[in-house]
C-alpha cells in the first residue's frame, strides 16, 4: 500500500506533465436576473435605475455553508457594510458615495423599508448557528439577511464528509438550489458565487462540494469562488484529512478558484499582531473578514480612471486563475494590527510594499517574523537551476499576483518590485502574471493598506502534508467504512489522491 | 461588372465624368477622402499614401471605427492593413513590400482598394455597418455560414519553443473573458427587457408596441433629436452618393485600367504562391502513433469487456432480448425522424443579419397569436421577409427546468408565469442540442394536459419562447391553456418544434430519458 502512494504520485506527475486536464467546455446558459411582473415603477424611477445600473457593479451571491461558513459569512458582510459606511473614508463625499453604492450593489439588495439585505443563502444542517447568525445580523439593525434565505435541518453530518455529500446533498438539493435561484433572480446582473465553507468538516465541506458541483451544472458560466478554511494542523477531528482531500479534489473539478485561509496562520495573526490573549473563533473570523473585505471592496477599474470596477470577481479570476491546474489562492495583508496600536502608527507605501514583497517570497503569512534572507533566484538561470536554488532558500515562486492598494496617495505607490521576472514561473511574463488595483478610499481605519492575492507555491507544503497523512490512514484502511457506508468508495479516494498529487506536482514544477 | 458592357459612354463625357465618379465614390466611403487623393495616388505621389492607408484601415476593420482604433499610429494601421489584405487573399506582393511607416505606396493602395471594390459589394457593406439604428437590433444568424471555415486566422510564428502551460494560461484567460462577456450580454438583455416593458404602449406603431433604446433616449433628451436628424441627413447623403457611384462605376474602372498599366512590371514574382504546409515535427507524429496504439488497446479492452458482458446478460431470456430489440428500433426511428426534420430544415433559407428586437405582450389573459401575422408583428429592418426568432430564455439550467417542467410537456408549450427579462438567441443548432440533452416531453404527454395545480405548487420558471404565428398547434394550445399571469412574451418561430413532432410527440421523451425505457 505504501507503494500505492508512490504510484499515485507518479500517475499525478505523468498527468501533470502531459497537461492532460481538458478545459471544460463552456455551455450556453441563460439566466433570469429579476422579475418584472412586480415592477411597477414610474418611468422616471426606471431611468434612474438604468443610469446607475450601467455603472454599478455586478452582484455576487454568497453561499454560507455549515457552522464555519455561516459564522464567517456574517463577519464578512458585517465588515463590508461597516467599511462602506465608515465615516473616515479619507476621500471626497462623492467618491465615498460611489464606493458605497458599488459595494452595496455587489453584496446587498435593497428591501422596501430601506434596510440592505445581504445577497446570501445560509445553509446548515443544524439550526443553532443559523439562528445565532440571523439574530446577530438583525441586532446590528443596519443590514440583515433575507427572510426566506436560510435552510436548516435538525441533524448535522457528524464530521462525516460522505454524509454531507451523499446524504444531505441529494436529499435537500432541490430546496437549496431553489433558495439560490431566488437569490440569483434578485440580481440585476450576476457575476458569480462566493461559497464560504470549511474544508475538514462534514456539512460545510461535504454539502459544500455537492452544492458547488450543482452550481457548476446549473450556472456554468457564472464564476464560482470557494472560500475554504484549512483546518488546524493539530486538528480536533480524526478524519479531517480524509474530509480535506475529498473536499479539495471535488472543488478542483467544479470551482474556478479556491481562496484558502489556514486556521493556524490566522490564529498566529490574532496572537502576534492583534495582541489577543484568548483567541476565539470570532476573532479569527474577524481577521478573515478583514482580509476578504480588503480584497472585495471596490477599486478603480484602471490606472488613472476614477470609476469603480464592475466585475471584480471576474477580473480577479482572469488575472490569477486562468490555468485549470493552478487554482489555489492565498491572501496576505499589511498592515494588520489592533485598533489601539493603529492610532500610533504611520506607514509609507514603499515600506508596506517592501514588507509585502518579502512576505510573498519568503512565504510568510504575516508581517512579523519575515525571513529577510530569502532572495529571488538570479533570473537567467535555467529552470532546473532555479528549482534547486528554490529548495535551498525556500523561495516561494508565484504564478500570478494581484496587489490591491487602498488609501492616501495611492497613485504614488510604486509596485515595480513585484514586476521582477524572478518572482514568477518561467513560462509567464510579469505582464501577464502581475496586476495591481488601487483606490484612494481608505479601508476601515487604515490610512494606507495593501492586500496581496497570490497564486503561488505557498500552499504546496500544507497540501502535501494533508495528502500524506490521509494516505497513511487510507493505507491502513482506517475509518474507511464510515465513508463506504454512504457511497464514497475506495475508488473515489484514489481519484482524489491522484488529482491532488497532480496538483502538488504541477505546483512543484513551476 | 456586367454594367461595363451595357453602357459605353462617349470619351468626351468620360473626361468630365471621371472626377464626378471618383467624387461619388469618395463620398460613399468612410471619412470621405478628397478625390484629389485618388489622382495623386495614380502617380504614386507620397502625400496620397497616409490618407489611403487610413481609408483602407477603416474599410477593412470589421467594426465601425471608434475613437480607440482610429487613433492608432499610422504605422500600426499600415501593418494591420497589410495583414488583413493578405488574409483576405489579396495577391500582390508589392503591397507587402511597402514600408511600414505608411509614407509610400499610393498606387498600390489604390489597386488594393479597387480590388476590394471589385470583389464584393463594399459600399453596401459599409453603409449597413454605419447606418443609423432606430430600433434595438440584434444580429441573427441561423445560416450555415458559421460552420464553414472563415478566413484563415492570422497566425504568429513563435520564436523557440513555447511552454504549453503558457498556452493553457492564455486559453483559460480567453475562456474567462468569454464568460465575462456573456454576463455583460445577459445584463444588457435584462436592461433591454426593462426598457421594452416599461415603455410598453408608447409607440405610435401599434405592431411594435414599445420603444427602443434610441427612441427612449430621444424622449429624454430633445437635443438628441436634432443630432439624430443630422445623422440621418448624413446617411441620406451617403446613400445618394452610393447610388450615383453605381451609375458612374464604369468610368472608374476604365480609369483603373490606366492605373494598372502605369505599374512597372517587377522582376520578383508578383503574386503569392499558396504555401504548402510543412510536415509537423517528428514529436507530433510520435505522439499520434502512441495515441493510435492506445486507442487500439482501448478498443481491444472494450471489446473483451463487451463480450464478457454479453455472455453474462445473454442468459436473461427472450423477453430481455425482445425489449432490447424494441428499444433499438425505437431509437432508430427517432434518429430517422430527427434526421428528416433536420434535412427539411436544410432547404429553408435561414435568416442572417441584424433584426429589430420586438417584445410581445399578452393581452386579456389569453395568448393572442392567431391575430398576429408574421409581417404585422415583426418588422424586419432589412426588409427581408421572415422574422427570425428571438429566443428568450432565462434559465440556466436545463436540468432544473426539466424537473420543473411540469413533468412532461413539449418544449413549445412551456410558458412562463413570470415575465421574461433576458433575451438571447439560440441558434437552431443550439436548440437542437438542448433538446437532445433533455426534452421534458414524455410519451404520455398529451395535448393540453397542462395542469394548473402542479403549476401552482411549482411555478414553471423557464420562460420558453413560444412558437410564432404560422404554427396552428400553438394557437390551439394557447387558447386551451389556463391563463397565467405572465406579462410579456417573445415571439419565436416555432418551425423547429413543429418539425420535431412528426406525427406524434412520442420520440421526444425516449431519446434521452433512460427511465422511460422499457424495463426487462
Amino acid at each position: 500500500m505504501g507503494n500505492g502512494r508512490a504510484q499515485c504520485r507518479r500517475l499525478g506527475q505523468v498527468l501533470a506533465e502531459a497537461c492532460a486536464e481538458a478545459l471544460p467546455k463552456p455551455r450556453l446558459e441563460a439566466r433570469s436576473c429579476a422579475e418584472s411582473a412586480k415592477a411597477r415603477w414610474t418611468v422616471a424611477h426606471f431611468f434612474e435605475g438604468v443610469c446607475f445600473g450601467l455603472f454599478l457593479s455586478m452582484s455576487i451571491v454568497t453561499v454560507q455553508l455549515g457552522q464555519c461558513g455561516n459564522q464567517i459569512g456574517f463577519e464578512v458582510f458585517d465588515a463590508l457594510f461597516n467599511d462602506s459606511h465608515c465615516s473616515r473614508g479619507l476621500c471626497s463625499k462623492r467618491e465615498n458615495e460611489a464606493y458605497q453604492a458599488s459595494c452595496k450593489e455587489r453584496f446587498f439588495s435593497e428591501e422596501e423599508n430601506g434596510v440592505p439585505v445581504a445577497r446570501a443563502v445560509l445553509v446548515d444542517m443544524e439550526p443553532k448557528v443559523i439562528n445565532q447568525t440571523l439574530s446577530k445580523a438583525a441586532c446590528s439593525g443596519r443590514w440583515k439577511y433575507g427572510q426566506h434565505s436560510c435552510f436548516c435541518q435538525k441533524q448535522g453530518s457528524g464530521n462525516n464528509w460522505a454524509y454531507g455529500y451523499s446524504v444531505h446533498g441529494p436529499r435537500h438539493e432541490e430546496s437549496i438550489m431553489n433558495l439560490i435561484r431566488k437569490e440569483v433572480e434578485k440580481c440585476e446582473s450576476l457575476s458569480g458565487f462566493f461559497i464560504i465553507m470549511s474544508m475538514a468538516g462534514g456539512t460545510g465541506s461535504g454539502l459544500g462540494a455537492f452544492v458547488t458541483q450543482n452550481l457548476q451544472d446549473q450556472y456554468s458560466s457564472a464564476l464560482k469562488m470557494n472560500q475554504i478554511i484549512w483546518p488546524y494542523g493539530t486538528g480536533e477531528v480524526i478524519v479531517q484529512n480524509y474530509n480535506s482531500i475529498l473536499t479539495l479534489s471535488h472543488l478542483y473539478r467544479s470551482s474556478d478558484a479556491l481562496l484558502v485561509h489556514e486556521n493556524d496562520a490566522v490564529h498566529k495573526i490574532c496572537v502576534k499582531l492583534m495582541n489577543i490573549k484568548q483567541v476565539s473563533f470570532c476573532d479569527i473570523n474577524q481577521v478573515l473578514a478583514h482580509q476578504l473585505g480588503s480584497v472585495f471592496q471596490p477599486t478603480y477599474s484602471g490606472e488613472g480612471l476614477f470609476h469603480y470596477r464592475r466585475n471584480p470577481l471576474g477580473d480577479l479570476m482572469e488575472n490569477l486563475v486562468p490555468h485549470p491546474e493552478f487554482k489555489m489562492l492565498g491572501v496576505r495583508n499589511i498592515p494588520q494590527m489592533s485598533e489601539n496600536s493603529l492610532a500610533y502608527s504611520t506607514f509609507t507605501w514603499a515600506g508596506l510594499l517592501k514588507h509585502l514583497r518579502q512576505m510573498l517570497i519568503s512565504n510568510a503569512k504575516m508581517e512579523e517574523g519575515i525571513d529577510w534572507q530569502v532572495r529571488p533566484p538570479l533570473s537567467g538561470l535555467p529552470p532546473l537551476g532555479k528549482m534547486s536554488v528554490n529548495k535551498e532558500t525556500h523561495f516561494n515562486t508565484s504564478i500570478a499576483n494581484l496587489v490591491i492598494l487602498r488609501g492616501k496617495d495611492v497613485q504614488s505607490a510604486d509596485v515595480g518590485a513585484f514586476k521582477d521576472p524572478a518572482l514568477y514561473t518561467s513560462w509567464l511574463e510579469p505582464v501577464h502574471a502581475f496586476s495591481v488595483w488601487k483606490t484612494q478610499r481608505a479601508f476601515r481605519k487604515y490610512e494606507k493598506s495593501a492586500a496581496l492575492v497570490s497564486n503561488s507555491q505557498s500552499l504546496v507544503k500544507p497540501l502535501d502534508m494533508i495528502v500524506g497523512k490521509a494516505w497513511n490512514m487510507f493505507a491502513s484502511r482506517a475509518y474507511l467504512h464510515q465513508y463506504t457506508k454512504f457511497g464514497i468508495e475506495e475508488e473515489d479516494f484514489l481519484d482524489s489522491f491522484t488529482l491532488l498529487e497532480q496538483v502538488i506536482a504541477s505546483y512543484c514544477n513551476l | 461588372m456586367g454594367r461595363r458592357r451595357l453602357r459605353r459612354p462617349d470619351p468626351a463625357d468620360a473626361a468630365r465624368a471621371l472626377p464626378e465618379a471618383i467624387a461619388a465614390l469618395s463620398r460613399t466611403l468612410p471619412a470621405a477622402p478628397s478625390p484629389e487623393t485618388f489622382r495623386r495616388a495614380k502617380f504614386d505621389h507620397p502625400e496620397a499614401a497616409p490618407a489611403l492607408w487610413r481609408l483602407l484601415f477603416r474599410v477593412l476593420s470589421p467594426l465601425p471605427a471608434d475613437g480607440a482604433s482610429a487613433s492608432l499610429a499610422l504605422e500600426a494601421q499600415a501593418r494591420w492593413v497589410k495583414s488583413a489584405l493578405r488574409s483576405q487573399g489579396y495577391p500582390r506582393r508589392a503591397l507587402v513590400q511597402l514600408p511600414d511607416d505608411g509614407s509610400q505606396g499610393g498606387r498600390e493602395l489604390l489597386l488594393a482598394l479597387a480590388w476590394l471594390l471589385a470583389r464584393g459589394p463594399l459600399p453596401e457593406r459599409l453603409l449597413t455597418q454605419s447606418h443609423v439604428r432606430l430600433g434595438d437590433e440584434i444580429p441573427v444568424c441561423e445560416c450555415e455560414a458559421l460552420a464553414s471555415p472563415g478566413l484563415p486566422a492570422p497566425s504568429v510564428e513563435a520564436e523557440g519553443c513555447v511552454d504549453i502551460r503558457h498556452l493553457q494560461w492564455l486559453m483559460g484567460k480567453l475562456r474567462l473573458q468569454w464568460r465575462n462577456l456573456m454576463a455583460s450580454q445577459q445584463e444588457q438583455c435584462a436592461l433591454l427587457g426593462k426598457i421594452h416593458s416599461y415603455t410598453r404602449g408608447c409607440h405610435s406603431d401599434r405592431s411594435l408596441g414599445h420603444l427602443s433604446v434610441t427612441e427612449t433616449e430621444l424622449l429624454r433628451d430633445p437635443e438628441g433629436g436634432r443630432q439624430l436628424l443630422r445623422r440621418l441627413e448624413m446617411e441620406n447623403a451617403q446613400l445618394e452618393a452610393a447610388l450615383e457611384w453605381r451609375h458612374r462605376e464604369l468610368i472608374f474602372w476604365q480609369w483603373m485600367d490606366t492605373v494598372l498599366d502605369a505599374c512597372s512590371p517587377e522582376a520578383s514574382p508578383l503574386t503569392f504562391l499558396p504555401r504548402i504546409p510543412e510536415p509537423g515535427p517528428g514529436a507530433a507524429r510520435l505522439l499520434a502513433r502512441e495515441l493510435q496504439t492506445l486507442q487500439e488497446e482501448l478498443r481491444e479492452a472494450a471489446e473483451a469487456r463487451r463480450a464478457a458482458w454479453q455472455a453474462v446478460v445473454g442468459g436473461h431470456g427472450p423477453e430481455w432480448r425482445a425489449a432490447r430489440r424494441a428499444l433499438q428500433t425505437a431509437v432508430a426511428q427517432d434518429l430517422a425522424a430527427l434526421q428528416r426534420a433536420w434535412e427539411q430544415d436544410e432547404g429553408r433559407a435561414r435568416p442572417h443579419g441584424p433584426r429589430r428586437l420586438v417584445l410581445f405582450f399578452r393581452t386579456r389573459g389569453l395568448w393572442d397569436f392567431s391575430s398576429l401575422s408574421r409581417d404585422q408583428t415583426c418588422t424586419p429592418c432589412t426588409g427581408r421577409s421572415s422574422w427570425q426568432h428571438v429566443g428568450s430564455s432565462v434559465f440556466p439550467a436545463a436540468r432544473r427546468t426539466r424537473a420543473h417542467a411540469l413533468g412532461a410537456r413539449s418544449l413549445s408549450r412551456w410558458t412562463s408565469r413570470e415575465a421574461l427579462l433576458s433575451i438571447f438567441i439560440t441558434t437552431e443548432r443550439a436548440r437542437m442540442a438542448c433538446w437532445l440533452q433533455g426534452t421534458p416531453g414524455g410519451p404520455d404527454a398529451g395535448e393540453g394536459q397542462w395542469s394548473p395545480s402542479s403549476a401552482q405548487t411549482q411555478p414553471p420558471v423557464w420562460d420558453q419562447a413560444l412558437p410564432g404565428p404560422g404554427c396552428e398547434q400553438t394557437g390551439a394550445v394557447g387558447a386551451q391553456r389556463v391563463p397565467s399571469p405572465s406579462d410579456l412574451l417573445f415571439s419565436v418561430r416555432g418551425s423547429r418544434f413543429r418539425a420535431r413532432r412528426p406525427g406524434a410527440a412520442a420520440p421526444s421523451g425516449r431519446l434521452d430519458r433512460p427511465r422511460a425505457m422499457p424495463e426487462g
